[in-house]
């Protein structure tokens, strides 16, 4: 709506105007709110916002990669009667740009990377463990060429699911692929008849079997820290020797439904496992395992597992739980992002 | 006066993608848009409702704003505080004029000294008073160019108005109100 005083007074440009005295400084000045109500009513627009974002994620569903769900229904589902056809041209195209990657590659020599990404994986374990914990295996690939003509190559975060209540952000430069495979190596273990109850502060062990359990009744919301010492560590963090002999201990912990949430072998470059400030969100009874990493060596068993909790607030982590999404073994398909996942990311090395 | 930093295209950008990212803009513009409803409403309780509502209200509809250079996000959220006020007085239906503030809160600035910002709510009182004489329209444009810290063009984007009738307004206001508060500030031995 327009005010007709504007046709009737042509005024000076005000804006070039100097305001009088007493007037001149009344826009620096600003009225104070009750105290805390700024912060309050921040706190509420923030858990508006986070609300409005996993909605918008659920909503989204999945992670865009480079080719769309088409594609994959396409080539990945073959007996699917359902399924459309590409249209010929666009098949075309794709091979025309597969082919130009192909040359691209061939002419730039053999990629550093694999198609196939494994996380947590050979190479990085110093004692030589083979086993993947999870693993990310890429389909399929197709480089995109950009406008200087280089090959693009998407780089995403990914935040591998071990077990339902924890996650490890990986970042990773996945080939442009457009399906990833997801698989997890890990089986619930077989309990034994005894399981030692632990304790904050020591708790004295000695590992005759293959493993040892210990279980631990936490009310929820609240940290643990465990660190296995092993009273013959096979190695000792700043020494390189490895001692057969030793024990290599290795940390793992259940929730209380029974899944995997995490997996620690060597700590700061000794073979003794820690785990720091693991969030215990729910309630109930975490089974703790602790293992040698080289099952039938050793002569000297003997550990020590150190506890500590501290009790926090993990509501945030709570809330943040239901964006979270496990895969099963075999899954293929897009991977939904969690974005907001928590920044909590104990390393996690392979297994025995 | 603290007008859009370089930075508030991309505060805005990144806020859209992400509406966490709000927080930002949120304390940056909060002191102006509290201090606008503030003196246009009166009362710390209804302000306080009215900035939730205004903030939230930015939040929710930050997907569909269109950056158009500087003082283009002022302009589309005090738009919003104008709208939430108009709305207010129609909901309690009381007569859209400023109220009067019974008791001036405390008043904050990150430019002046103390010592001139305590010198300053003697002043506030007798402008606020002043503006409560002007019309309804006056009082809404020297507002936003007082206490919301607005230009003349933000104001005339927020209000619907063509520039030129906001710099007549603005005119025609700050002849009255020098008038009005020469002779207060005079009384009260301030000028």
């Amino acid at each position: 709506m327009k005010d007709d005083n504007a046709l009737f007074t042509p005024e000076p440009d005000f804006e070039n105007d100097t305001p009088p005295d007493w007037l001149r400084d009344m826009p620096q000045v600003h009225l104070s709110p009750r105290p805390g109500f700024q912060h309050d009513l921040e706190n509420r627009l923030m858990a508006h916002a986070v609300e409005r974002n996993t909605k918008k994620m659920q909503a989204n569903g999945h992670l865009k990669l480079h080719a769309d769900e088409l594609v994959q229904r396409e080539y990945s589902s073959p007996g699917d009667p359902t399924r459309r056809r590409l249209p010929l041209t666009l098949i075309a195209a794709a091979l025309l740009i597969m082919m130009m990657a192909g040359a691209f590659i061939f002419l730039r020599g053999p990629s550093p990377e694999s198609p196939t990404h494994t996380f947590g994986a050979a190479g990085q374990d110093p004692d030589g463990g083979t086993q993947p914990l999870a693993q990310v295996t890429v389909v399929t690939a197709t480089a995109v060429p950009s406008r200087s003509g280089e090959l693009m190559m998407p780089t995403v975060v990914l935040y591998e699911p071990v077990g339902l209540l924890w996650a490890r952000c990986v970042t990773c430069r996945l080939q442009d692929a457009p399906i990833v495979e997801i698989g997890f190596a890990m089986e619930k273990p077989e309990l034994p008849g005894f399981i030692n109850t632990l304790k904050e502060g020591d708790n004295e062990g000695t590992l005759e079997a293959g493993s040892q359990f210990w279980v631990y009744s936490s009310a929820g919301d609240e940290t643990l820290t465990l660190h296995a010492r092993a009273a013959h560590p096979a190695r000792v963090a700043g020494d390189g020797e490895f001692d057969g002999q030793g024990l290599d201990t290795v940390l793992l912990v259940y929730n209380p439904s029974g899944q995997l949430i995490i997996a620690v072998d060597d700590t700061n470059g000794a073979s003794n496992a820690k785990i720091e400030g693991l969030p215990l969100i729910q309630p109930g009874a975490y089974l703790i395992e602790v293992r040698n990493w080289a099952k039938g060596l050793g002569d000297s068993a003997d550990y020590t597992l150190v506890a500590e909790t501290e009790a926090v607030d993990l509501e945030f982590l709570r809330q943040q739980m239901t964006t979270y999404r496990t895969y099963p073994l075999g899954y293929e398909g897009t991977v939904a992002p969690i974005n907001t996942m928590p920044f909590i990311t104990p390393s996690v090395t392979p297994l025995p | 006066m603290e007008w859009q930093s370089p930075e508030e295209s991309a505060l805005v950008a990144q806020a859209q993608r992400d509406p966490r990212a709000f927080r930002d803009l949120y304390r940056q513009y909060f002191p102006r848009v509290y201090t606008y409803v503030m003196a246009r409403v009166g009362n710390e309780q209804d302000a306080e409702d009215l900035v939730s509502e205004i903030f939230l209200a930015a939040l929710e509809s930050l997907p569909h704003f269109h950056y158009r250079g500087a003082g283009s996000f002022s302009a589309w959220l005090f738009g919003i505080a104008h709208h939430r006020l108009v709305d207010f007085y129609r909901r309690t239906r009381r007569t859209p004029v400023m109220a009067l503030l019974d008791e001036i809160p405390d008043l904050v600035s990150d430019t002046l000294p103390p010592d001139h910002v305590l010198m300053q709510k003697e002043t506030f009182l007798h402008i606020h008073h002043a503006i409560a004489s002007l019309p309804r329209r006056r009082q809404e444009v020297v507002t936003l160019k007082y206490f919301g810290g607005l230009r003349n063009r933000e104001i005339a984007e927020a209000l619907n108005l063509d520039e030129r009738t906001v710099a007549s307004h603005l005119h025609r206001a700050l002849v009255e109100l020098d008038k009005k508060c020469r002779l207060l500030l005079a009384k009260d031995g301030v000028l």
